[in-house]
C-alpha cells in the first residue's frame, strides 16, 4: 500500500509522511519499543506464573498478548492488500457526518457493577483497551478470511489505532496461537450448538463460566440480526439488542448521547441522522451476513493488554463466581456518561475490589451499540417524590455543568502526541471548578411578621423627629399657688412696715448673746478686734441687722477694728456695713479701722493669716502698708499685733457654716496663748446657727459667743439698748413668721383633706 | 432719709437698686428676662469686683511690689509664686497643659493638707471630747446647770448621735440561707436616729426660711423707703 489513509480526517498521505498532511494528525504513532526479552518477561512469564487460574478459563494472559499479537498480524495482512473496496466505502462512510462522538465518550452509560454481575454491553473500548484478544481476531482474519466490505467501521477504526503496534506485539504470535484456538473454537463450536437447538431456557453448565454463556449468547444476537430476538433472553439483553425495527429507530440519539453531545440543533442532527441511518440499515439489512469473525469477535474472553501493561495479579474465578448475566436498568436509573479511558487505563468496573480485573465483557457490534442507545430512552425517568424535591439542595436551580464538557475527552492536536485522544489535560481539573451553591437571600416573611416589622419601623422613624415641646400655660395652678403665697406673705411683711408698727416685743437674750456681750464688756479699752465678714451680699438684710447692735457695742466700747475677709466681696460688704450701719459712730479708716481685705487661698490661706497676719495680708483694701513698714509704726488697730491672739477679741460674722467651720478650725486653735485665750464670738446667718452651735457647747469651749440671725441681734440689742434695725424690721419678721407657719400649716391640712376625699371618692381628681 | 440729703451717687444707687429689686421680684410670677438679666448684671458686677479686689488687694502688693523692690530676698521669694502662676496658664493649652500640674499639685496638696488637719484637731477630736463631757457632772455643778438637767440634757445629745451615726450605718449580716439584712436593734436604732435627723432637717429649713424672710422684710423695707423718700418732698408740700 502506498499511501497511508489518516485516522482523523480519513484522506490519503503519503507512506512516506508520518503527519497528515491536511489535519497534521500523526499518522505513524509514536511507540516506545522495548527489548524482546522484556517484554516476554511481562506478556508471559510474570503473567503465566501468576494467573494459573484465570488461564484456565480465558487462556491466560500469554495468550491475550499473543493474540493481539496475531490480530496485529493479520491486520498488517489486511492492511497490505490494499483499499478494498468495503473499506472504501466504510471510510467513505466515515467522511460522512459522524454523531458527534469522540474517540473515547463513545461508552455507553453504564450502571455500576457489583461484583460477579456482569457488564453491560459496552461500546468499542480505545485502543490499549479492546476488551477482546488480539488472537482472537487473528484466529477469524486467518481462518476465515476477511472479507472487507462486511468490515464495520468500529472495526475500521480499531484496526488504524491499533495498527502501530503490530510489529511488537508480532513476537507474541507464535505463543499465542494453539491454545487460544482451542477455547475459540470450543466457543463457536458451543453458540452454534446453542443456536440450533434453539433451547427457550439456557440450562446453564456448571463447567461453562457465566461469562462464557453470555458469549454464546450475544453471539446468537449477532446472528439474529434482522431476525426477532427471542424471548429467552435477558431483558436488558433484548432493550440493548432490539429488532431491525429497533435498529431503524436508532437512529434517534439517546439521551445519553444526547447530553454528551450537548443540545444540538435540527440543522446540525440532520447529518448524523443520515449517516447513522445508512450504516443501521446497512448493518440491520438482510443482505448483510454476520461474518464468523464478528461473532468471534463479540466473544472475547479477555481485553488485550496493552503494551506496557502487565496484567494484574487475578484472583481465581471459581465455578458459579463467573459473572452473571448482567441485570437490566433499574426502571428510572440512568447510567451517566463514562469518563473517557485513556491510553493505559483499564476498564475497571465499580465494585471489582483492588487486583480483580474486569471481567470478560463482550464488545458491541454497530448493531447493538445502537440498539443499546436505541434502549436508552425507554427507560422512563423516574419521578422524584414531592418531599425528596422540596430537600433538593438550591445549587440544583443553578446551571449545571454541561454533561459534554466533561465528559468530552481532549484530543491532542498538535505536538507528538498529536491525534490522540483522552490525553491528559495539563490542568484540567483545576480548571474545572464547579459553581459554587447559590442561596436565596430572599427573607421569606410571614404577613404576621411583616406588619410587626412595619410597626417597629414606625415606632423608629417616629423616634427619630423631633417632638414640640408643649409650651407651658401662661397661668398655671402651681403659679396661682405661688403668686397666692407670695402675695400673702408678703402683705402680712408690709402691714408693719407701712404702718410702722413696732409692738411686738423683742426677744430674750440667749446663752450664746448674753455671752458675747459678757466678753466684749470685759475687753479693755481701746481693745484690737479682729472682725471678719464672711458673708455675701445677699444676706446683708439679715446679716446686717444681726451684727449691728454687736458691733455697735464695740464701737461704743472704743475699740478698734480690723477687717478682714475670707470672700472676695467680703471688704467690700464690710464698708457698706461700717457707712450705713455704723455711720453716727464716725469710725475713720485706719485710724480706728482698718481694712486688711481679701484672705486669699481658703482654709490654707486662713491657716497662714492665723500664723502670720502681717504676712498675709501686708496693706491695707487702699494699699496702705498696715503693719509697718521702713521704721513707720503700724495703723493704730494693729500696733502690737504680731499673731492673732495678740487681737483681744475675735468676731466671724457669716452667714456660711462652712466659713464658720473653717474659721474654728484654722484659727481657733492659735488664739490659744499660754498667757491668756482670745475668744472667739460668731454672729451668724439663722440657716448656719444648727451647724455651728455644737462648736459653741460649753462642753466643747471652741466659740465662746453666739448670736444667730434677727432674733439674737434683737436680743443682743433689747441688752445693749440699741435696739436699732432690728426693732424696726421685727414687727414684720415676726408677722412673716407667723403668717408662713399658718401657710405652712393650711397648705399641710389641705392636702390631707384632698387625700381623704380622693381615697372616699369624693370627685377629687388625682394631680397630674 | 431725705431725698435732698443724698448726693447724686447716692441717689442713682437708690434708683437702680429699686428697679433691680423690682425685677427681681418678678420672679414671683416665673423666669422672666427681666429677672435674668438681673441675674446676669449682679453676676457680672461681682465677678468684676471680685477680680478688682485680686489685682488691687493681692497681686500688686504681694507680687508686684516685691518684685520691684529693694528687698532681694523678698525678689526671689516673689519669683517663686510667679513662676508658679504662669505655669498656671499653661492649662488652658491641652498640649502645655501638663506643666500646670506642679502648681495645681502645690495648690491641692496644701490645701488638702489644711483641711484635713483642721477637720481633725478643729472637729473630730474637740467634738468627741465635747460629747463625753456632757456627762461631767462635776463640770456642770461648777458651771451653775444642774446635774438632772445636764444628764438630761447630755443623754439627749448622746442618744441622737448614737442614732444618728447608726442611721448611717448600712451594713448588713450575711447568713447562709438568708436573706441579707440588717441587725433588728440596728433597725430601730436608725429608726430613732431618722426622728433626729428630720428634726434637725426641720431647723435647717426654719433657719433657713428665717433668713430668707428677713432679707425679704429689709428689700421690702427699702422699697417702701425709697417711695418714701422719693414722695416725701411732693407730701411735705
Amino acid at each position: 500500500m502506498a499511501d497511508t489513509r489518516c485516522p482523523m480526517c480519513g484522506k490519503v498521505n503519503p507512506d512516506d509522511r508520518e503527519e497528515c498532511q491536511y489535519c497534521g494528525a500523526r499518522l505513524v504513532p509514536l511507540i516506545i519499543e522495548a527489548p524482546p526479552e522484556e517484554e516476554g518477561e511481562r506478556g508471559s512469564g510474570g503473567a503465566a506464573a501468576e494467573s494459573a487460574a484465570w488461564e484456565r478459563g480465558s487462556g491466560g494472559a500469554r495468550e491475550k498478548e499473543t493474540g493481539e499479537a496475531g490480530f496485529e498480524e493479520g491486520f498488517s495482512e489486511f492492511e497490505a492488500e490494499g483499499d478494498a473496496d468495503w473499506l472504501s466505502e466504510l471510510r467513505g462512510e466515515e467522511n460522512l457526518p459522524q454523531p458527534p462522538l469522540v474517540r473515547g465518550e463513545e461508552n455507553p452509560p453504564q450502571p455500576p457493577l457489583i461484583r460477579g454481575e456482569q457488564s453491560a454491553p459496552q461500546p468499542p473500548l480505545e485502543r490499549g483497551e479492546q476488551p477482546q484478544e488480539a488472537g482472537e481476531e487473528l484466529d477469524w482474519t486467518a481462518g476465515e478470511g476477511l472479507e472487507e466490505a462486511e468490515t464495520p467501521d468500529w472495526l475500521h477504526e480499531l484496526q488504524e489505532e491499533s495498527g502501530g503496534a503490530s510489529e511488537d506485539q508480532a513476537a507474541f504470535e507464535d505463543e499465542a496461537g494453539d491454545e487460544a484456538l482451542d477455547w475459540l473454537e470450543q466457543m463457536r463450536q458451543r453458540g452454534e450448538q446453542a443456536q440450533q437447538e434453539e433451547i427457550p431456557e439456557e440450562t446453564p453448565d456448571p463447567a461453562v463460566p457465566d461469562w462464557l454463556e453470555q458469549l454464546d449468547e450475544e453471539e446468537e444476537d449477532l446472528k439474529g440480526f434482522g431476525k426477532p430476538f427471542r424471548s429467552e433472553e435477558p431483558d436488558w439483553l433484548s432493550e440493548a439488542a432490539g429488532g431491525p425495527e429497533d435498529l431503524a429507530v436508532s437512529q434517534e440519539i439517546p439521551e445519553w448521547l444526547s447530553e454528551i453531545s450537548g443540545p444540538t440543533t435540527p440543522e446540525e442532527a440532520e447529518p448524523e441522522s443520515v449517516a447513522d441511518e445508512q450504516s443501521v440499515d446497512e448493518l440491520a439489512s438482510d443482505e448483510i451476513v454476520v461474518p464468523d469473525w464478528l461473532s468471534e469477535l463479540e466473544n472475547p474472553p479477555q481485553p488485550p493488554l496493552i503494551r506496557g501493561e502487565q496484567s494484574a495479579p487475578q484472583p481465581a474465578l471459581e465455578k458459579g463466581e463467573e459473572n452473571p448475566p448482567q441485570p437490566p436498568l433499574i426502571r428510572g436509573e440512568q447510567s451517566g456518561p463514562q469518563p473517557p479511558l485513556t491510553r493505559g487505563e483499564e476498564t475497571r468496573q465499580p465494585g471489582l475490589e483492588r487486583g480483580e480485573e474486569n471481567p470478560p465483557q463482550p464488545p458491541l457490534t454497530r448493531g447493538e451499540q445502537s440498539a443499546a442507545e436505541e434502549a436508552e430512552p425507554e427507560i422512563s425517568r423516574a419521578e422524584i417524590p414531592s418531599w425528596l424535591a422540596s430537600m433538593r439542595p438550591v445549587e440544583d436551580a443553578a446551571p449545571p455543568i454541561a454533561p459534554h464538557e466533561a465528559s468530552i475527552p481532549r484530543v491532542e492536536s498538535a505536538g507528538p502526541l498529536s491525534g490522540f485522544s483522552g490525553v491528559l489535560s495539563p490542568q484540567p481539573e483545576v480548571g474545572q471548578v464547579p459553581k459554587p451553591p447559590t442561596y436565596s437571600i430572599k427573607l421569606q416573611v410571614s404577613e404576621n411578621q411583616k406588619s410587626h416589622a412595619d410597626l417597629l419601623t414606625e415606632m423608629l422613624a417616629q423616634e427619630g423627629e423631633a417632638q414640640a415641646i408643649p409650651r407651658p400655660a401662661m397661668i398655671s395652678p402651681q403659679h396661682i399657688l405661688r403668686s397666692a403665697i407670695a402675695l400673702i406673705i408678703m402683705l402680712a411683711v408690709l402691714w408693719p412696715l407701712i404702718t410702722g408698727s413696732q409692738e411686738a416685743p423683742l426677744p430674750s437674750f440667749s446663752p450664746g448673746t448674753a455671752a458675747v456681750n459678757q466678753l466684749i464688756n470685759g475687753l479693755p479699752d481701746q481693745a484690737q478686734v479682729l472682725l471678719a465678714f464672711d458673708y455675701e451680699p445677699a444676706l446683708t438684710g439679715e446679716m446686717e441687722p444681726a451684727a449691728s447692735a454687736v458691733v455697735d457695742h464695740l464701737m461704743l466700747r472704743g475699740a478698734y477694728l480690723s477687717l478682714v475677709s475670707t470672700s472676695p466681696l467680703g471688704p467690700i460688704v464690710a464698708e457698706r456695713f461700717l457707712s450705713t450701719t455704723q455711720a453716727e459712730h464716725g469710725y475713720a479708716s485706719d485710724s480706728q479701722y482698718v481694712n486688711l481685705g481679701f484672705i486669699p487661698g481658703g482654709p490654707a490661706g486662713l491657716l497662714a493669716f492665723a500664723e502670720s497676719p502681717g504676712r498675709v495680708l501686708p496693706y491695707t483694701l487702699e494699699g496702705n502698708p498696715a503693719w509697718g513698714r521702713g521704721g513707720q509704726p503700724a495703723l493704730p488697730p494693729l500696733q502690737g499685733v504680731t499673731h492673732l491672739s495678740d487681737f483681744d477679741l475675735v468676731m466671724v460674722i457669716t452667714d456660711s457654716p462652712e466659713a464658720a467651720r473653717t474659721w474654728v478650725e484654722q484659727a481657733q486653735p492659735f488664739l490659744e496663748d499660754e498667757s491668756a485665750q482670745t475668744p472667739l464670738v460668731m454672729v451668724t446667718s439663722a440657716q448656719a446657727e444648727p451647724l455651728v452651735r455644737p462648736y459653741y457647747q460649753p462642753t466643747s469651749g471652741q466659740v465662746q459667743g453666739l448670736l444667730s440671725g434677727l432674733r439674737d441681734g434683737g436680743a443682743y440689742g433689747r441688752l445693749t439698748g440699741s435696739e436699732g434695725l432690728t426693732r424696726k424690721y421685727w414687727d414684720a419678721f415676726g408677722l412673716g413668721l407667723w403668717v408662713a407657719a399658718a401657710v405652712i400649716t393650711v397648705g399641710g391640712l389641705v392636702n390631707v383633706g384632698l387625700g381623704v376625699g380622693r381615697d372616699r371618692g369624693w370627685g377629687i381628681r388625682d394631680r397630674g | 432719709m431725705n431725698i435732698t440729703d443724698l448726693s447724686m451717687a447716692d441717689l442713682a444707687g437708690l434708683i437702680l437698686g429699686f428697679f433691680l429689686t423690682l425685677l427681681v421680684f418678678s420672679y414671683i410670677f416665673g423666669d422672666n428676662p427681666l429677672f435674668r438679666l438681673t441675674i446676669h448684671i449682679f453676676i457680672g458686677v461681682a465677678a468684676g469686683y471680685a477680680a478688682m479686689v485680686t489685682i488691687y488687694n493681692i497681686l500688686l502688693p504681694r507680687l508686684v511690689v516685691p518684685l520691684f523692690g529693694e528687698d532681694g530676698g523678698e525678689r526671689l521669694l516673689a519669683l517663686v509664686p510667679l513662676l508658679l502662676g504662669l505655669l498656671l496658664f499653661s492649662k488652658l493649652s491641652s498640649r502645655l497643659a501638663m506643666l500646670g500640674n506642679l502648681p495645681m499639685a502645690f495648690l491641692v496638696g496644701a490645701g488638702a493638707a489644711a483641711a484635713i488637719a483642721g477637720a481633725l484637731l478643729g472637729t473630730l477630736f474637740p467634738q468627741t471630747a465635747a460629747s463625753i463631757n456632757l456627762w461631767d457632772l462635776q463640770a456642770a455643778r461648777e458651771s451653775g446647770t444642774g446635774a438632772g438637767e445636764q444628764f438630761i440634757n447630755g443623754g439627749l445629745i448622746l442618744f441622737g448621735t448614737l442614732t444618728t451615726l447608726v442611721y448611717f450605718h448600712f451594713g448588713v449580716r450575711s447568713r447562709p440561707e438568708q436573706p441579707d439584712q440588717r441587725a433588728p436593734w440596728i433597725v430601730e436604732a436608725s429608726k430613732a436616729g431618722e426622728f433626729f435627723i428630720a428634726v434637725t432637717f426641720g431647723v435647717l429649713f426654719a433657719g433657713v426660711y428665717a433668713a430668707a424672710l428677713a432679707a425679704l422684710v429689709e428689700r421690702l423695707s427699702f422699697i417702701l423707703d425709697f417711695i418714701r423718700t422719693m414722695l416725701m418732698p411732693f407730701i411735705s408740700s
